[in-house]
This record gives structure tokens, C-alpha cells and sequence, in this order.
């Protein structure tokens, strides 16, 4: 499944971080990893003197990783407008997101995750991440959008 | 096999996070911060390749590391514990810039901060949150 991944996901290095999705559940559920490796971006200029608190994940790149996972079950719903360039992919909200342990390298991180409610233009997602069986983010509620290209205006001013 | 770290401060962040172009103004309950998006960032490379959108995600990031800048300053360590809620309402693209301005409670007893935390182009806001950050021992 990871041919998937590319040909569903818009993003790609340095922001494509799904490494392989392990079971769908088509409209309903995506259960989908991503490996946290030392040899990533974000780790990038670390000095000799770095330490574990050092190599912690950043959040945001959890938060995204697992919302990249949730497009693997958008495509039955949006197609392949989520490739396509007239069309951007954005968050909406975030409710009530919990974050736990820090994810370091060596870590795996898996995302589970439930679509609540699937539209034309909109989603609202729910679910997990772990890394063993420890629990890294808990997201209550994440809405996310998807939007013609023709309503970024100027300076990314939506225009309407 | 754990590694013990004396540093108060946390550690600067690698690419592609950097967040913070500018601290404009800082004091016990608040911070604003300024940053640039300029299309040589390698994050527009892959979000996305035909089309650069800052990744809304980052807004939470620019919020995280103003509100850690912040504590360095005056609290010492702090990290995210929740989102209560954060709303974005507009798309960023490379050539704007925008302030995040966040404003922080006095720390409760169970040392958690509650910011309020809004990124904004002059008066039109780009996205608002209300996170809640423990203060580490």
C-alpha cells in the first residue's frame, strides 16, 4: 500500500511523513505508521551535546503526519481533487487534541483513526497516535477543508 | 538507556521549523513574534510542489516556540498539554508575513499556563487558539 501514499497525498519531502498505511476501512477507519527516524529534516544541526529531550518529535509534525494519514481515507470522498493542483487541502479546527509522551527516534508511530463525518468539501476526523503502547496525541476533533484554488486571492487572502 | 540534560533552555529548532523571524515584544503575560515566509523555504517544496501553502500546522508551531521563548524568559521549561481549540480562517503562501501575538495566564498551581494564542496580517487574523502548556521541573 505504500504506492498509496504517493498517489494520494499531495505533500512530499520534506512534509510527506506517512510511511506505510496497514488497514482501511473505506469511509469508516485508517490504521497507518510513520517511523521516526534520526536521519529526518527536523533533526537536522543537532550538536554533540544534545540530549533525548533534544531529540523529541515536534508536535507538529505528529499532528500533520497523523492527518496525512486520515487523506488515505479521504480518497474515496474527494478523488482526485487532493492531488490536483486547482485544489488545497487546509485544517479547519482542532478540538480538544491531547498530546502524551514524547515520540524520540526509533519510535513508530501509529495513527488510528475514525472518520466522524465525510462531505464534499469537509471532514471531521477523530483518533490516536501511539508509539508502543504509550499514547502520544489524543485529537477529540480535527475538521479539515478542501478548497478550489481560485479562492486564494492575493497574498493567500481568500478572496470570497 | 536514558540520557540525563542539565540545559535549562530547550533546544533551537532545526529545519523546517524555524518559526520565529523576529521577537517584537515581550513581558510577563505576553509575546509577539514576526515571521517571514519567503518561497525559498524548503517546506514549499513539498506542501505543496505545485501550489506552496504554509502548512496550517505550523501556525500552532509558531504559537509553541513564541510561548517557549517566552517561558526561557520567565517560567523555564514549558510544553503543550492540550489544545482546547484553535480555528484557522485563512491560507498562507510564500511572500506574506504575519505577527503571532500570545497572551498567557498567570500559572496555576499545577504550574499549567493557559495561552491565547492569534496569528494576524495587520487586522485580519489567520488563525486563533487557546492551548494549555505545563511548566517542566
Amino acid at each position: 500500500m505504500q504506492d498509496e501514499i504517493w498517489t494520494v497525498l499531495p505533500q512530499r519531502y520534506p512534509l510527506l511523513l506517512l510511511d506505510k498505511v496497514l488497514s482501511v476501512d473505506s469511509g469508516r477507519s485508517v490504521k497507518a505508521i510513520k517511523n521516526v527516524s534520526v536521519n529526518e529534516y527536523c533533526y537536522e544541526g543537532i550538536g554533540s551535546d544534545a540530549c533525548l529531550d533534544d531529540f523529541a518529535y515536534p508536535w507538529s509534525l505528529v499532528i500533520e503526519s497523523f492527518a496525512q494519514a486520515a487523506g488515505i481515507l479521504l480518497y474515496d470522498l474527494w478523488g482526485e481533487r487532493m492531488t490536483s493542483r486547482n485544489y488545497v487541502i487546509m485544517f479547519g479546527a482542532f478540538n480538544n487534541i491531547d498530546f502524551g509522551k514524547s515520540a524520540v527516534p526509533g519510535d513508530v508511530l501509529e495513527h488510528n483513526i475514525q472518520l466522524v463525518k465525510g462531505l464534499d468539501d469537509c471532514v471531521i476526523l477523530s483518533g490516536t497516535t501511539t508509539a508502543g503502547n504509550e499514547m502520544v496525541v489524543d485529537v477529540d476533533r480535527i475538521i479539515a477543508v478542501i478548497r478550489s484554488n481560485t479562492i486564494l486571492g492575493v497574498s493567500g487572502m481568500v478572496s470570497s | 538507556m536514558t540520557l540525563q540534560c542539565n540545559r535549562k533552555r530547550q533546544r533551537n529548532y532545526a529545519k523546517p521549523l524555524y518559526c520565529i523571524d523576529a521577537v517584537l515584544d515581550v513581558g510577563p503575560n505576553n509575546i509577539t513574534i514576526k515571521k517571514m515566509l519567503s518561497a525559498n523555504e524548503e517546506l514549499f517544496k513539498g506542501h505543496y510542489p505545485h501550489h506552496p501553502v504554509f502548512p496550517g500546522i505550523f501556525l500552532f508551531e509558531t504559537i509553541q516556540q513564541a510561548v517557549v521563548h517566552h517561558g526561557d524568559n520567565f517560567h523555564g521549561r514549558v510544553r503543550p498539554v492540550r489544545i482546547k481549540k484553535m480555528r484557522f480562517f485563512h491560507p498562507l503562501k510564500p511572500g506574506d508575513s504575519f505577527l503571532c501575538t500570545c497572551s498567557m495566564s498567570d500559572p496555576s498551581e499545577g504550574k499549567m499556563i493557559i495561552v491565547h494564542g492569534k496569528c494576524h496580517v495587520n487586522d485580519t487574523v489567520i488563525a486563533k487558539a487557546e492551548i494549555v502548556f505545563r511548566i517542566e521541573e
